[in-house]
């Protein structure tokens, strides 16, 4: 009992000593988080990191789908409004304060997958634009807009090809990474693919193809983006394998991690020390990467489609679809708490609050 | 209402036994009599339902089992069925739990055939061996030879060992998820370029570690100039030998000579000698071509088991040439002799399975050629110490059997009758790859360069064209085309000129040594399943 | 078996898959699925291996996955283009889904 006490004061002592320490230093520590999640019909909640309660909800113009933010968390980027608009959340303020569109009257151009400069004073956009003429409705080439904030205007674009569901920036340096069925490496300078790493087209004979599912969330943890993705396998017993793809944004190197024959996993993210990965479905998958090999399976209440993990490693935020979010010990892997939310939700971040 | 129709099979009895062959399954199934009652009514009967069925053998006075063998025949996929039956025989209750298999099957449009289907093969496929021409070129000058001398039609030539390299390279690159892959030197005559052999060799085993794969090197030669050098070199890289030989010196010679007309026998003799008493790493074969006339099977198989090859094939001539080609009679001959063959091998191991099922041909006396020239070897039943448990371990001597034993043991089902053109490739001299081996020299079939690399518009087009041309309407009708899948392509380039033509001289030949060794596969499995295991070991 | 006995290996695998001892795949067996409705949607009806345990627990939770994005339109009216507003009256499908709206006629 007594041990207990102490611990606990203990522990109110160093959070006091960290909350005064950390504004200065500028890290982000748990509790120094918000959590995004977009719900429909038109909002996002969010979520304090370290109480685990709904803080903010911050209307928008229409259902949200996809959302990102500076590195630095003081901006918030999400499309919404029938995927023809972002809009930009100043997060101190809570609320939208601008917004971008690329359509016109006739043409509709949506956005699928964006990603903001590691500055924060460029946003990269794939937009597909259909026009209409006269009688029929114009599918025009996809592209990547990249977008200077301060003037909201497309100071550039770059041509890619069908299919990118998600963009992310490298590590350092000015390239941005497009996913689709393949991963493309973009140069804003040259405004070109640079690099194409091939995923659904193998450049080495008879390795994949693979297949993923660029259309849904996906996470970039210190550097390393993960998706869960299937493979025909065998090419004479054709039976198929899922695994996680890893991505390190820093070196560029791709990582495949087979997992076994096919079980749902819809997004997977790796824990900041990139020991761990998780994917989630119907039941939440724990995949020790450096063994490469599942070591865990939870069963959950519901499906759910997204994850994400505190950057202390020690919580998940799981939601996706579901009108809730799960809160879960990293450890334990029990249930901390289940929150009830307005609507159904798409995405799901843990964004850092360095301001 | 739920009607029940059999499914393509084929029927044999074996030792009194009723047994079906699945032709889209590739399934090998025993019979009791309701189930074969069963597939008796059902027989050109389209359509049966549960009733008709049962009122049919209750007027037989044959009930017992019925529902069960009618389930059992649903889940194996000798009969199919639409959507969930309903049972109102005697003892009338539902079929239990075969719905959903059973609609699954009577989804599967019949008959159809791999080659008329659209789905093409996957592009890149990984390649699993490569073939490669490093002399085009011959010291021989076979009567029958379908590469016109070794040379293909086109000027004499060896392939750089730098491209020989590149092609290893070629197969490391390309092979993707395999972990064995097969590089065979071909020609011509392969060692008329030594230089290349031991460069690739050498070049290989080097890269084999980085890639994580292993590579089996082998030969196709006619022996005339191994050296003693060159053995150790075979022996010592672990590179398989399949020596070119048509069998003692009076059959081999009458086709397989020098340019001046000589026989190769005398002069191969020692070399093969030498050959077979110092490659120690690898079993070394024998490969005879038959052509007009055949000659004794048994005694060309004798003669080589007796030099000591660990495995003899024989291979039908490939050429139109009336004075080499098999006739129709040859072919029964072939046949004939090459079953009586196969049911010798096995009722060496096995010494009951002759009295099991005695082959169906007569002339078994010019098969003893056991007797006399022939060293220890199991293949001599009456040497003593012939142990069945010992001799089990080790593979079939005639490799037309080993072969075939093992694709009905897996139930192999092709949708090509070969991987010419996926996983198998051949490489001619100047590095340019063809669907295989035998189509050096085919321009037209050419499906990339050795430093390009593939080219997936020409393998995407062979493909179609496979795909699209007539040689799989006629075989919707037969029940080896899982087995056979329209047959050589190489074979129907020379006989018709059009490797798309469907390849109908060998049909028959073919549906027959396969049903040949559909009964041998049975009798060992029902009797001897233990000793069909250690045969089908590599 | 009791009629019918497996003799090769081929047979004994449809014997096995008869038993359910063996997974009834035949989805993925000739080539890679490359749409989100296959491997990953997981359907309403039968899963990709034709089974439930792969489906959306509960299947409301994945009504907007297609919709919203119109993934799968023959089943659920498309709220990008033509019916933007199917469900607005229904942001949480599983607690209000008696909601939804009625959609009548073409676009």
């Amino acid at each position: 009992m007594k041990k207990r006490i102490s611990t606990r004061l203990l522990g109110i002592v160093l959070g006091g000593a960290w909350a005064l320490f950390l504004p200065l230093s500028g890290l982000a520590q748990a509790g120094q988080e918000w959590i995004y999640i977009t719900t429909l019909p038109n909002k996002i909640v969010v979520l304090d990191g370290e109480k685990d309660e709904i803080v903010r909800e911050i209307p928008l113009r229409g259902t949200p789908y996809y959302l990102t933010a500076t590195r630095d968390g003081r901006k918030v980027f999400v499309i919404t409004g029938r995927r023809q608009y972002i809009d930009i959340i100043d997060a101190e303020q809570g609320k939208v304060v601008d917004s971008i569109t690329l359509s016109q009257e006739k043409s509709k151009a949506r956005f699928y997958g964006l990603a903001a400069s590691p500055e924060g004073d460029r946003l990269y956009i794939n937009v597909l634009t259909s026009r209409e003429e006269l009688d029929e409705l114009v599918a025009e080439p996809p592209y990547v807009a990249m977008v200077d904030l301060k003037t909201k205007k497309v100071v550039g674009t770059i041509p890619v090809p069908y299919g990118i569901g998600a963009l992310f920036p490298l590590s350092q340096g000015p390239q941005v990474y497009a996913f689709g069925r393949d991963l493309y490496t973009l140069d804003p300078v040259q405004r070109k693919i640079v690099r194409t790493t091939g995923l659904a087209h193998p450049q080495i004979g008879g390795e994949g193809p693979m297949n993923a599912l660029p259309f849904w969330t996906h996470y970039v943890k210190d550097g390393l983006f993960s998706s869960p993705y299937v493979e025909g396998g065998d090419p004479v017993t054709h039976a198929p394998k899922i695994g996680l793809l890893l991505f390190d944004t820093v070196n560029g190197k791709l990582d495949k991690i087979e997992l076994g024959p096919p079980i749902p996993i819809f997004s997977a993210v790796v824990s900041p020390d990139r020991q761990t990965a998780y994917g989630v479905f119907t039941q939440l998958t724990v995949v020790d990467l450096k063994e490469k090999r599942i070591t865990k399976a939870v069963p959950l209440q519901a499906s759910y489609y997204t994850l994400d993990v505190s950057s202390n490693g020690k919580k998940l935020y799981i939601s996706g679809a579901a009108p809730e979010v799960v809160v879960m010990d990293a450890g334990s892997f029990q249930v901390l708490k289940t929150i009830p939310l307005p609507g159904n939700t798409f995405d799901l971040r843990v964004i850092p609050r360095e301001f | 209402m739920s009607r029940y129709q059999l499914k393509e099979a084929h029927e044999l009895v074996v030792d009194g036994k009723r047994y079906l062959f699945g032709v889209s399954t590739g399934a090998i199934l025993g019979m009791d009599a309701p189930a074969a009652r069963v597939v008796d009514f059902l027989k050109n009967r389209p359509g049966v339902s549960v009733q008709e069925l049962a009122a049919h053998l209750e007027s037989e006075g044959e009930t017992g089992g019925t529902q069960e063998a009618l389930e059992e025949l649903v889940a194996l996929e000798v009969v199919g069925s639409g959507g969930a039956g309903e049972w109102r025989g005697e003892g009338a209750e539902e079929p239990k739990g075969k719905g959903k298999i059973a609609s699954l099957s009577a989804c599967t449009p019949a008959p159809s055939h791999p080659c008329t289907s659209s789905s093409q093969p996957r592009l890149p496929f990984p390649v699993r061996s490569l073939v490669c021409h490093i002399a085009r070129d011959c010291n021989l000058r076979c009567a029958y030879c379908y590469a016109e001398g070794g040379s293909y039609g086109q000027e004499r030539a060896l392939m750089d060992p730098e491209m020989t390299c590149r092609s290893v390279d070629f197969l490391l690159r390309h092979s993707g998820g395999n972990r064995r892959i097969s590089f065979t030197f071909f020609g011509g005559e392969p060692l008329l370029n030594p230089q290349a052999l031991r460069a690739a060799v050498q070049y290989g085993r080097a890269q084999e570690e980085r890639w994580g794969k292993e590579i089996d090197f082998s030969l196709t030669t006619n022996a005339t100039l191994l050296s003693e050098e060159t053995v150790r070199f075979l022996s010592e890289n672990r590179i398989g030998v399949t020596v070119s030989l048509d069998g003692p010196a009076a059959i081999n010679d009458r086709m397989r000579t020098y340019p001046d007309g000589r026989g190769s026998y005398q002069s191969v003799l020692p070399q093969v000698r030498l050959l077979l008493d110092h490659h120690r790493t690898r079993p070394v074969a024998a490969r005879v071509t038959v052509t007009r006339g055949v000659g004794d099977l048994g005694e060309i198989f004798g003669h080589l088991r007796g030099l000591g090859f660990s495995q003899v094939g024989f291979c039908p001539v490939s050429t139109r040439d009336a004075r080499y080609a098999l006739s129709l009679e040859d072919l029964s001959s072939f046949l004939e002799q090459l079953c009586h063959l196969a049911w010798r091998c096995i009722s060496v191991r096995v010494p009951e399975a002759k009295g099991l099922q005695e082959p169906s041909f007569q002339g078994l006396e010019s098969l003893e050629w056991a007797g006399k020239d022939l060293p220890a070897s199991d293949s001599h039943p009456t040497r003593s110490g012939y142990n069945p448990e010992e001799a089990a371990g080790r593979p079939l001597p005639l490799s037309n059997l080993a072969n075939l034993l093992r694709e009905l043991h897996r139930g192999e089902r092709r949708p090509y009758p070969c991987g010419a053109g996926l996983g198998l490739l051949g490489v001619g001299v100047d590095g340019e790859i063809y669907p295989c081996h035998r189509f050096a020299g085919s321009p037209d079939l050419s499906l990339g360069r050795i430093e390009q690399g593939l080219d997936l518009g020409r393998q995407t087009a062979f493909f179609q064209r496979v795909h699209s041309t007539k040689r799989a309407e006629k075989c919707l009708e037969c029940w080896i085309r899982y087995l056979c899948a329209g047959g050589c392509y190489f074979e129907s380039y020379v006989r018709h000129g059009d490797p798309f033509a469907p390849n109908l001289d060998y049909c028959r030949w073919l549906a027959e040594w396969i049903e040949e060794g559909l009964r041998l596969y049975v009798a060992l499995a029902e009797n001897r399943p233990g000793i069909l295991m250690g045969l089908l070991e590599d | 078996m009791k009629h019918v006995k497996a003799i090769n290996l081929r047979a004994q695998a449809l014997e096995a898959r008869a038993k359910g001892e063996l997974p009834d795949i035949y989805a993925l067996q000739m080539q890679l699925p490359m749409s989100c409705s296959t491997v990953f949607d997981p359907g309403w009806e039968v899963d990709g291996m034709f089974g439930l345990a792969g489906l959306c627990q509960p299947m409301e939770n994945d009504l907007y996955g297609c919709s919203a994005d119109c993934w799968w339109p023959a089943q659920v009216p498309d709220e990008l283009v033509n019916y933007p507003g199917w469900s607005d009256q229904c942001s949480a499908a599983v607690r209000d889904w008696q909601k939804i709206k009625f959609i009548q006629g073409g676009p």
